[in-house]
């Protein structure tokens, strides 16, 4: 949290190590938000580009009452359903995606493992953007659901309820391809 | 089936690998672009230099500049329509601070320890020019112990070289330190608030003086201005000054200072005399020859180098050196520490590797974390934060900067013993008791930059003062350090 502060301070006043810093700390993050909103690798990407060219041209602006990770997960949020809105996007195979888990698993596990987190992201995509982004910024992005609720301008219920419904699709899809 | 649970974990426990090309695609361009922005602010500048080139706007940046020397010249007592200023005690810190020579002469009376209720006189007197950093100072060094109190006098001067030449008058003999630039400019700083000590107490105590009566002294009138210092808990003595400030011209024709325990009686300690400021003193005055029938026991090539030594303590297998601790004006504390392992040749460098501004300290054996002293009947602790390292001959230095939530009155952080907090591999340990006192306080950028930034480049091969940390740094680190805390 004092990191990010200084960070932040350090940014402001033009320092590009302060940049890089935040960029290297926060981009495993930030990326894995993006893809998991959009579940498109290079869409994610210019998520990112867009989301740092506009942190920097307003640097001087910037102020932080919350945290740094919730600030820029919030903004990638926005830009990720502008992307949603101006063109359709198509959902592509994922081949970047691991799980953290792996690393413990004998490799005979850590296949299997693998090929269940693909199927859950291919089924995160079939759900309605509001509802993947919900189960996204909350997992993933560790959004709490006032902060959700806020950048959504909608109440801490609706955003409840948003989450419950795309968890409860999601088992329900997974199951019935399981069964399939 | 696939529970909830599971699910959960698995969407939370997946990370996506940024593609190899990202890097580039994303942080090099906004790199480029906060370059650009940069370098747009710095072309500001120019439009500066334009404005200075033509004839008119320089007349307009002229006349600004004369009203501020206007306003400067207020403050040493002419106002603009030509009537006097009345000086007040409060005058008298900026005054000396602000002197280019000063001269003061007095006597300190120290108690008989073989005749309770006597005293013995010793003369003092110091010779200053804060400008060239030249001084010469007669002291006693005091002795009190079970044989009585003895007195034997010292002299040191400067002439504002690389060394102090010391003088006993007693064994006749002279021996050379060596001070360096930061070691002379401290001294001499501390030969300066010396007399502000003597003189007036600490600049945050002028609020405590009031008028108690008038004095006409050679046909110039003196206000007679007093501090009383009763029952404060950090003093062991109750204190009583009294300076004699002419209203009209700021002149100091005396000052005594008086001192009584709980209970007791008070009893003149110092009578100062003489409080010259900005006098021509003769440059012989500073010469630093060797009197005759002196015998120098040293030469500057052999002269010892005791500019900044500090509290060594042995934590078993580690030195752990607390080296120079200053306070800064809004009470934050910097100080420069060690440790080794005198057994070790293995380098430290990769322990100071990736340290920020601002952020955690070193891992060394020992870690200094915290400062802690007592005041006002509570314990006040300071957390350290890293502010940078320096290197010399193969050693490495820390400089922290220590921050309490609520931090000890500026007045006292000189008075008070700071004692170092730190772990060894890891754990609290107390078996090394280092206390530090403040050896000057830190009231702006220069004495920032003259001060620590000197001392820093003490501690460094280079002898370069670091230009990575400035006190603008300090400053805006400590404001986010408050705001984090309030």
């Amino acid at each position: 949290m004092l990191e990010d502060k200084l960070l932040l301070w350090k940014f402001k006043r033009g320092s590009s190590g302060a940049l890089e810093r935040i960029y290297d700390k926060y981009e495993s993050y930030l990326i894995t938000v993006a893809t998991g909103l959009l579940n498109n690798t290079h869409a994610a990407e210019d998520v990112l580009h867009d989301f740092f060219v506009s942190f920097v041209k307003s640097s001087d602006k910037v102020k932080l009452n919350g945290n740094l990770k919730a600030y820029m997960a919030t903004c990638v949020a926005n830009l990720a359903l502008n992307k949603i809105k101006r063109g359709k996007l198509e959902p592509k195979p994922l081949d970047n995606i691991e799980l953290v888990e792996s690393a413990v698993f004998s490799p005979e596990l850590s296949a299997i493992q693998q090929e269940q987190t693909e199927m859950l992201n291919r089924t995160l995509s079939q759900l309605p953007y509001e509802q993947r982004e919900v189960v996204i910024l909350h997992l993933r992005g560790n959004l709490k659901f006032t902060q959700i609720a806020k950048l959504r301008g909608t109440s801490v219920n609706t955003i409840r309820s948003r989450y419950r419904y795309g968890l409860d699709k999601l088992r329900s899809l997974l199951n019935n391809e399981v069964i399939k | 089936m696939k529970s909830l649970n599971d699910i959960k974990r698995i969407i939370k426990n997946t990370k996506v690998k940024p593609t190899s090309g990202m890097r580039s695609k994303v942080l090099d361009e906004a790199l480029k672009l906060q370059r650009n922005r940069t370098q747009h602010t710095h072309s500001d500048m120019d439009k500066w230099r334009i404005i200075m080139t033509s004839k008119i706007t320089k007349i307009a940046a002229a006349a600004v500049i004369i009203i501020g020397v206007l306003i400067g010249i207020n403050q040493f007592g002419i106002t603009v329509d030509g009537t006097s200023k009345v000086y007040a005690m409060s005058d008298l810190p900026r005054l000396l601070h602000s002197a280019r020579t000063i001269r003061m002469k007095g006597m300190v009376y120290y108690p008989d320890r073989k005749k309770p209720g006597q005293v013995i006189a010793s003369e003092i007197e110091t010779l200053i020019d804060l400008e060239n950093e030249k001084w010469r100072n007669v002291r006693d060094n005091v002795l009190m112990d079970q044989n009585g109190t003895q007195l034997s006098k010292s002299i040191s001067v400067c002439d504002g070289g690389e060394f102090q030449l010391h003088l006993n008058p007693k064994d006749k003999t002279a021996s050379y330190g060596r001070l360096g630039s930061f070691g002379r400019k401290r001294l001499c700083r501390q030969v300066a608030d010396s007399i502000m000590q003597m003189t007036c107490g600490k600049p945050e105590m002028m609020d405590l003086y009031e008028v108690v009566g008038a004095e006409e002294i050679d046909g110039q009138i003196y206000d007679i201005w007093q501090l009383l210092i009763e029952n404060d808990d950090h003093m062991a003595m109750n204190v009583k000054m009294q300076s004699w400030l002419s209203p009209e011209t700021g002149n100091v024709a005396q000052v005594i200072v008086w001192m009584k325990p709980d209970g007791g009686d008070w009893i003149k300690r110092a009578d100062i005399a003489t409080l010259d400021i900005n006098i021509d003193i003769p440059e012989e005055t500073f010469y630093m020859d060797i009197p005759d029938g002196y015998k120098l026991t040293n030469t500057k090539e052999t002269a010892p180098n005791n500019t900044i030594g500090g509290a060594i303590c042995g934590t078993g297998k580690y030195y752990l050196q607390a080296h120079i601790l200053f306070a800064m004006k809004e009470g934050s504390m910097i100080a420069c520490w060690s440790c080794r392992d005198p057994k070790s040749d293995v380098s430290q460098a990769p322990i100071f590797d990736d340290l920020q501004f601002g952020g955690n300290l070193p891992q060394l054996p020992c870690v200094v974390e915290g400062l802690k002293t007592s005041f006002d009947g509570r314990e006040v602790i300071y957390d350290g934060y890293h502010l940078g390292h320096t290197q010399k001959d193969g050693r490495f230095y820390e400089w922290t900067i220590y921050f309490a939530d609520k931090p000890v009155e500026i007045r006292m952080s000189h008075v008070l013993p700071f004692e170092l907090l730190y772990k060894k591999e890891g754990k609290k340990d107390s078996s090394c008791r280092i206390n530090l006192h403040a050896d000057m306080q830190i009231d702006n950028a220069k004495h920032f930059d003259d001060f620590i930034l000197g001392a820093m480049a003490e501690f460094t091969d280079s002898g370069e003062k670091p230009e990575d940390i400035t006190y603008q740094d300090v400053q805006e680190l400590v404001g986010v350090l408050k705001s984090i805390n309030d």
